[in-house]
């Protein structure tokens, strides 16, 4: 196979440098916001017959804030990049160079890429710490640092808000989607950069707003916001509504720009038989996320007006089981939105280290659309506690039966291993481990379908173990992988083996000390929701915390090893992997336009051996490297 | 052609943008599925107290303004830029109308905003304004910019687009008069 062809690195730029002076886009942001903010919660209060305070009312909370979000995306470059040419004037917004355009309004797919994947990282390190507050918490059957349940009960909430809204959801779409999906379908852009642009700075706004709930009051709902509870916290609630509004608008965003990308934008000869696995991942994804994220906005705006107008859709002069329908119709399928890339990302990286052929790719293609469609209709295994006897068999049925797709993908990634002469590299080690903490996360989900053992452990950490292998297990290992994966095409740099295996088995082995002692602890007799529980299960807390807490020291072990790698590691080469996919065609890392000329793509990326063909009808030009 | 006429648009570029456009209106029907469902969960009772006459007025201007932005969009399809422009200010003062008439009816509504019944309308009729407030909104802006630029045969997809969403909002007016007015 042909090799890239080396260039230096960096060139010289034509583009206009910012006039000396400006503000930077980001504090000019949170400056307008601020403004904003103040002023429309003044008008509100001033204007609101029904104030319940004479600096803030929930209404004035809610109209300040929509306007303060709107103020910091104009902020940081939209109003000269969109807002402007939407009304027929010249663009004037020039993107930054270097480091700085990673802090303003960008177009480049790469650099919302790696956006992206920054502050999503971000939303990881605050849920993360308020999970080590948690788990801190839990060390002794009685409440220590929170000081009352409903403190304890909102920290809860904000951990997995922004857990699931901004970090499972946001991590691989909007970050590795953004950048790789162009670079791995032969395109230089996405179809609708501003869209992108945008959307990736509704996600500190999301976060934040998530983060700053208590302000408000505390919320004791968790991530579910069930109702008639909601109804009656204080007004902390609306900032997670508003806060879940914006993450979800932003993932809504990308899904629309890489859905219509990936059937537009792909290369010649790129046909659906030959698309990358990642892609097929994101592309199902994206459709899972363009149908079930405008029902939860919804719902969470109907919850809103509940609180503001008042209305009585989902308290208890309404129906607050029709809230959880509305929210697990979304919710379950949430968990596929999340998962569907890491099970892509093991057919991706494991052909390339085991240099073996992709076994059952179209099975495993297939296992993603399935897992899609099936994803809709298990939703009330959520709620077996709630639902009539009648309505238990067909959700338990289904969630057993989207078993059989999601063991598609598993099975193609297992044909693949078997026999190959796999490279134990560091990328290669976390896939595994994704692989194995699935497995026991899907056992486990099994047991959960099951309606009589459902009734027995529902609301136990046993549940809780049992998503946290999904997702931490599932999603987050495989976003390691994928980072170490694409390291060099990120940073034309490697990491330390050494380093990456050691990180890779420490975090491997403080997971399955915490989470598999939920499972101990739920069948214990440990509920879910509570910051104080009885003496007994003291040991068992006390251990899974301090698992936990090595388990957060290994998180920022691995973040620190690919910072050092990202600017110290040694140079990589252009394709030290060897890999097949377009994304690898290009210089590493990948130049300011990805492909000088469309690459026209002559046989599917996956298959390995002596007689593999070349993928590539003609080998481009190979532009200079210019992102660093 | 004049010096400030827009670049033509790739067609295979407007094919994307429309088909991509035409997802995100697929995408906001599961809005008003929602709400639909609401509607007979919760508020299975029969109409009542609503001024069917200022329904109707307001869902016909509604797809007045849609059908004055189909026009619009013909008229920029046919290189006839002050035509568009006319067009479009008659979708922006009818789809006004339109949301004045909704207006009307919540300020004449003879039913409890407390109830059930009521709590749907409004949530519901509220909803499909905030659709034709983005709308007009989106009109507002391509007549603007119409008056900076030239939009021409090959490329008015800033025209074709708001009107598209105006044509839908319309579309998603009917379904929300059938829903809160008849059924």
């Amino acid at each position: 196979m042909a090799r890239a062809v080396a260039v230096p690195k960096r060139a010289p730029t034509t583009q206009p440098l910012p006039r000396p002076g400006t503000m930077a886009p980001v504090l000019r942001g949170l400056l307008w916001a601020g403004i904003a903010f103040v002023v429309f919660n003044a008008l509100t209060l001033a204007v609101d017959p029904s104030t319940q305070s004479p600096y803030m009312s929930e209404p004035s909370a809610t109209v300040a804030w929509l306007a303060a979000m709107f103020a910091w995306l104009l902020g940081i470059g939209g109003y000269e990049a969109v807002a402007r040419p939407l009304f027929g004037s010249a663009a004037t917004w020039r993107e930054a160079p270097g480091w700085r355009r990673y802090f303003g309004y960008s177009t480049e797919h790469k650099t919302i890429g790696l956006q992206y994947m920054l502050m999503s990282a971000g939303g990881f390190l605050v849920a993360g710490m308020v999970a080590m507050a948690m788990r801190y918490e839990l060390m002794t059957p009685y409440l220590t640092i929170f000081g009352t349940s409903s403190n304890y009960l909102n920290a809860v909430g904000i951990h997995g808000s922004i857990m699931m809204f901004s970090v499972a959801t946001v991590f691989m779409v909007g970050g590795l989607g953004n950048y790789f999906v162009p670079l791995m379908i032969g395109a230089n852009r996405t179809l609708f950069p501003k869209l992108s642009g945008l959307s990736v700075w509704l996600v500190p706004v999301g976060i934040l707003t998530i983060a700053m709930s208590p302000l408000l009051g505390v919320w004791t709902t968790g991530w579910r916001g069930y109702q008639p509870l909601a109804g009656s916290d204080p007004g902390g609630i609306i900032y997670y509504y508003l806060g879940v509004f914006a993450l979800t608008l932003s993932s809504f965003m990308v899904a629309l720009n890489l859905t219509a990308t990936i059937i537009y934008e792909r290369a010649p000869g790129l046909t659906w038989n030959r698309l990358p696995m990642f892609v097929w991942g994101i592309l199902t994804v994206s459709l899972l996320n363009i149908i079930w994220l405008p029902e939860i906005q919804i719902t969470f705006l109907l919850n809103l007006f509940e609180r503001l107008v008042p209305f009585n859709f989902f308290n208890a002069y309404g129906s607050p089981a029709m809230y959880m329908d509305l929210f697990w119709l979304f919710g379950h399928p949430e968990v596929y939105i999340v998962v569907v890339p890491a099970l892509a990302i093991w057919n991706e990286i494991l052909p390339v280290m085991g240099k073996k052929s992709l076994f059952a790719r179209p099975v495993a293609v297939l296992g993603l659309v399935f897992v899609m469609l099936l994803s809709g209709l298990v939703w009330a295994h959520h709620m077996f506690t709630n639902v009539r006897y009648t309505e238990q068999l067909p959700f338990s049925f289904f969630t057993e039966m989207i078993s059989i797709p999601t063991g598609f993908a598993y099975l193609a990634a297992l044909g693949t291993i078997w026999r190959s002469h796999l490279r134990i590299t560091t990328p290669t080690l976390l896939v595994l481990m994704s692989m194995f903490n699935f497995l026991i996360g899907g056992l486990t989900g099994l047991f959960l379908a099951d309606v009589p053992v459902n009734l027995q452990i529902h609301n136990t950490f046993f549940v809780v173990g049992h998503f946290h292998y999904t997702i931490i297990g599932g999603m987050v290992f495989s976003s390691f992988a994928a980072l170490f994966y694409w390291l060099p095409k990120f940073s034309g740099r490697m990491f330390s083996e050494l380093w990456g295996k050691v990180g890779a088995i420490w975090i491997f082995v403080a997971f399955n000390a915490t989470f598999m002692n939920f499972f101990v602890l739920g069948l214990r007799g440990m509920n879910r929701w509570v910051g104080v529980y009885p003496a007994y299960l003291a040991n068992e807390n006390l251990i899974t915390s301090i698992a936990a807490f090595v388990l957060g020291a290994g998180f920022l072990f691995n973040a620190a090893h690919l910072a050092w790698a990202w600017y110290r590691g040694r140079k990589a080469g252009e394709n030290p992997w060897g890999a097949h996919t377009l994304e690898w065609q290009t210089a590493s890392p990948a130049p300011a336009t990805n492909f000088a000329e469309p690459p026209l793509v002559a046989a599917g990326f996956y298959t390995y051996g002596d007689d593999a063909p070349d993928v590539l009808w003609s080998r481009p030009a190979v532009q200079p490297s210019t992102f660093d | 052609m004049a010096s400030n006429a827009l670049a033509p648009v790739p067609e295979g570029t407007l094919r994307a943008h429309r088909a991509a456009f035409g997802l995100f209106l697929a995408s906001q029907v599961v809005v008003f599925v929602v709400l639909a469902s609401v509607r007979f969960l919760i508020a299975q009772e029969s109409v009542a107290g609503v001024n069917q006459l200022l329904g109707i007025v307001a869902v016909a201007l509604a797809l007045v303004a849609a059908y004055a932005g189909i026009r619009a969009r013909a008229a920029a399809a046919r290189d006839l830029p002050l035509d568009c422009d006319r067009r479009l200010g008659t979708a922006l003062v009818a789809g006004a109308l339109a949301m004045a008439a909704m207006f009307a009816q919540w300020i004449v509504l003879g039913v409890a905003p407390g109830s059930h019944y009521g709590e749907v309308f409004y949530a519901m009729s509220g909803t499909w304004l905030v659709y034709l407030l983005i709308g007009l909104f989106l009109v507002l802006a391509a007549r603007s910019r119409g008056r900076r630029v030239v939009y021409t045969a090959a490329n008015h997809w800033d025209v074709e687009a708001p009107t598209l969403f105006l044509s839908w909002t319309a579309l998603i007016g009917v379904v929300v008069y059938i829903l809160l007015y008849l059924i």
